[in-house]
C-alpha cells in the first residue's frame, strides 16, 4: 500500500474535513499527526517520531500520539473493551509544564489549602488519608477532544478522538472534607482548585495560573485523588493530589492541587474567564458565557477502523453520558440511514464511566460508514452535527466521529 | 548583519535582498527585548537563546509565517494578543524572524 493510500484512509476514518492535516506514516510503528496549534497543519516531511518527555517517559509510546512535550493523545485502536484505561496509554495533557519530579518523592507531605469554609485549614496529603476515601470511575476528556473535525481550524491541540480515557480514582470525597471542616462559608456558589505549578517571573499570574471554579453542585461527585487505577498518582496526571471532578471536562479536574476555596464568585484566572467558554466562530471568549463545565453525552466506534474481512464483523466502540449515566448505544453501518441496538460490555461502573459497546453485524465486501449514537439516562441524545463554535469545544456530533472502513 | 545573511542564507531565501535581513533582525529584536511580555519566558527558540517552558517549544512546533502573524495578533489559549502593544510591522518582523529561524514554512 502506497503512502498515500495510508493518508488518504486515515483521513477517511478521521472524518477530517480539512485534508491539509495529514499523518504521516513513520515506520511500522504508526502514524503521526503533524503538530498545528492553530489548525494549520504544516505539511513536513520525514518528520522523527517526538519520544515522550521525562515525566511521561514510563508511559506505552506505541499507544500515544505525542503532540507536543505536553499534549500525548491515545490511539483510536488503543481503546478496548477493559472499560478502565490502563495508565501507560492514557492521554495527557497540560496546561502548563508540570513541576519537578521531587513533587511525588514525599507525597503525603504534599500540603493543601481548604478555605471557604467555617474552618479553613491547611493539611497534609497524610492526613486528607484518614479522614475519608472513596474510589469511583469516570471518564477524563479534554473539552477540545474531536476539535480536529471542525473545519474552521479551530487553534489548539487537534485532538480527534483520543483526549480521553476511563480511569479509577481513589481519594477522600470534596463533601466529606468541607462538613470535617465545619461546613461552607455561607455565600459559597463556587469550588475554586488552584494547580500547584511554580509561574515564571515576567508574566502576571493571573494569565497563567491553572485555577478553575465550577459550580458547588459538583460537591455531589468531587474528590481529591492521591490514586489512579489502584496506583499512586503520577506526575504526568496530577500526582501527588489531584481535584477530580467526574462528570466534568479534563481541565476542572485541577492537577497538583495546592488550594480548594469555596468562593461566591468564580476566580479571575484567565483560564476561567476567557478559557473554556464556548461562543461563535471569530469572537473571543468572555465571562458571560457558557463555561466547558459538565460533559455532553458522547460515543465512538473503536474497532474496526480501517479495513476487514467480509462477513461477521464485531464493531466495538464507547460510550458515556458525562455527568449522567449512559442508557444505550446504537450503531449504523450505513453511515446513520438504519440503526441498530448495541449491547453494552462488561460492568456498569457507574454513571461517570464509560461503556465499552459491541454489535455483530454481517457485512459485504465494500466500503461502509460505521457510526454510533448514544443516549443518556435523561433522554439526551447525540446530535448528528457539530455546534460550531470558535475553539471547537464539546463535539459529540455522530457524524464527524463515525469510521470508514473497506472489507474485501 | 552577517548572521542574518548566513542564516538567510542557509535556509535557501534571497539572502541578498537587505530588506529580508533587515526585518529578521528586527523580528528578533522584538522577540528577545520588544514584546512585553518578552516572548522568551514563554517559548524555547535555539536561535533567540531562549528556553521558557510555557508555551510550545517553537524549534519543535516549527510554526509558518502565517501562524506565527495569527497568534501574536490574536492571541492562541493562553497566549496573550500582542496587537495593542505592537506595531504591524513589529508583528510581521517576529513572524519572519520565527518562521525563518525554526525552519518552518516560510
Amino acid at each position: 500500500m502506497s503512502q498515500e493510500q495510508v493518508l488518504d484512509e486515515r483521513l477517511n476514518n478521521h472524518g477530517l474535513a480539512d485534508p491539509s492535516r495529514r499523518r504521516l506514516l513513520v515506520g511500522s510503528a504508526g502514524a503521526m499527526a503533524a503538530v498545528s496549534l492553530l489548525g494549520l497543519s504544516p505539511l513536513s516531511r520525514a518528520e522523527e517520531p517526538k519520544t515522550l518527555p521525562e515525566y511521561a517517559a514510563w508511559k506505552d509510546r506505541n499507544a500515544l500520539i505525542v503532540h507536543s512535550a505536553n499534549t500525548m493523545e491515545t490511539e483510536r485502536g488503543a481503546i478496548g473493551n477493559g472499560v478502565i484505561t490502563p495508565t501507560g496509554r492514557l492521554f495527557v495533557r497540560n496546561n502548563l509544564p508540570p513541576p519537578p519530579a521531587g513533587i511525588i518523592e514525599n507525597a503525603d507531605a504534599w500540603e493543601v489549602r481548604i478555605e471557604g469554609v467555617r474552618n479553613p485549614r491547611t493539611l497534609s496529603l497524610g492526613e486528607l488519608k484518614t479522614m475519608g476515601v472513596t474510589t469511583v470511575a469516570s471518564v477524563l476528556q479534554c473539552s477540545g477532544n474531536g476539535r480536529a473535525f471542525f473545519p474552521h481550524g479551530a487553534s489548539g491541540t487537534q485532538w480527534t478522538v483520543g483526549a480521553a480515557g476511563c480511569v479509577m480514582w481513589t481519594g477522600i470525597p470534596l463533601k466529606d472534607l468541607a462538613d470535617a471542616l465545619g461546613g461552607l462559608a455561607e455565600n459559597a456558589r463556587y469550588i475554586t482548585g488552584t494547580g500547584g505549578e511554580s509561574l515564571p517571573d515576567g508574566l502576571d499570574p493571573a494569565s497563567i495560573v491553572v485555577e478553575r471554579s465550577i459550580p458547588t453542585r459538583a460537591l455531589d461527585s468531587a474528590l481529591l485523588a492521591w490514586e489512579m487505577n489502584d496506583e499512586p498518582l503520577t506526575r504526568a496526571h496530577g500526582g501527588p493530589l489531584r481535584l477530580v471532578v467526574p462528570g466534568y471536562y479534563g481541565v476542572n479536574n485541577v492537577k497538583y492541587v495546592k488550594t480548594i476555596a469555596f468562593t461566591e464568585e468564580q476566580t479571575n484566572a484567565k483560564i476561567q474567564t476567557s478559557g473554556y467558554r464556548v461562543r461563535e466562530v471569530g469572537k473571543s471568549g468572555s465571562p458571560d458565557q457558557p463555561s466547558m463545565w459538565e460533559m455532553n453525552v458522547k460515543s465512538w466506534v473503536t474497532a474496526p477502523l480501517e479495513s476487514g474481512r467480509a462477513g461477521r464483523n464485531m464493531i466495538y466502540g464507547v460510550a458515556f453520558g458525562g455527568t449522567v449515566a449512559v442508557e444505550k448505544v446504537e450503531v449504523s453501518t450505513d453511515g446513520g440511514k438504519s440503526w441498530h441496538p448495541a449491547r453494552f460490555l462488561g460492568p456498569d461502573l457507574g454513571p461517570y464511566a464509560w461503556r465499552p459497546f459491541v454489535l455483530a453485524a454481517d457485512l459485504p465486501a465494500g466500503e461502509h460508514r460505521i457510526v454510533s449514537r448514544a443516549t443518556d439516562a435523561e433522554g439526551n441524545r447525540q446530535p448528528e452535527g457539530r455546534t460550531e463554535n470558535e475553539r471547537g469545544y464539546g463535539h459529540n456530533g455522530w457524524s464527524d466521529h463515525g469510521v470508514t472502513v473497506t472489507l474485501s | 548583519m552577517r548572521r542574518h545573511a548566513v542564516l538567510a542564507g542557509a535556509l535557501g531565501l534571497l539572502a541578498s535582498t537587505p530588506a529580508l535581513s533587515d526585518e529578521l533582525a528586527q523580528g528578533k529584536t522584538v522577540f528577545i527585548q520588544e514584546a512585553q511580555p518578552s516572548c522568551t519566558i514563554c517559548h524555547s527558540l535555539d536561535d533567540a537563546g531562549s528556553s521558557g517552558a510555557i508555551g510550545p517549544d517553537l524549534d519543535e512546533l516549527k510554526p509558518s509565517y502565517q501562524q506565527v502573524l495569527a497568534a501574536v495578533t490574536t492571541g492562541v489559549g493562553v497566549m496573550p494578543s500582542f496587537e495593542a502593544s505592537l506595531t504591524q510591522a513589529q508583528i510581521q518582523a517576529v513572524a519572519r524572524y520565527v518562521s525563518q529561524a525554526t525552519g518552518g514554512p516560510p
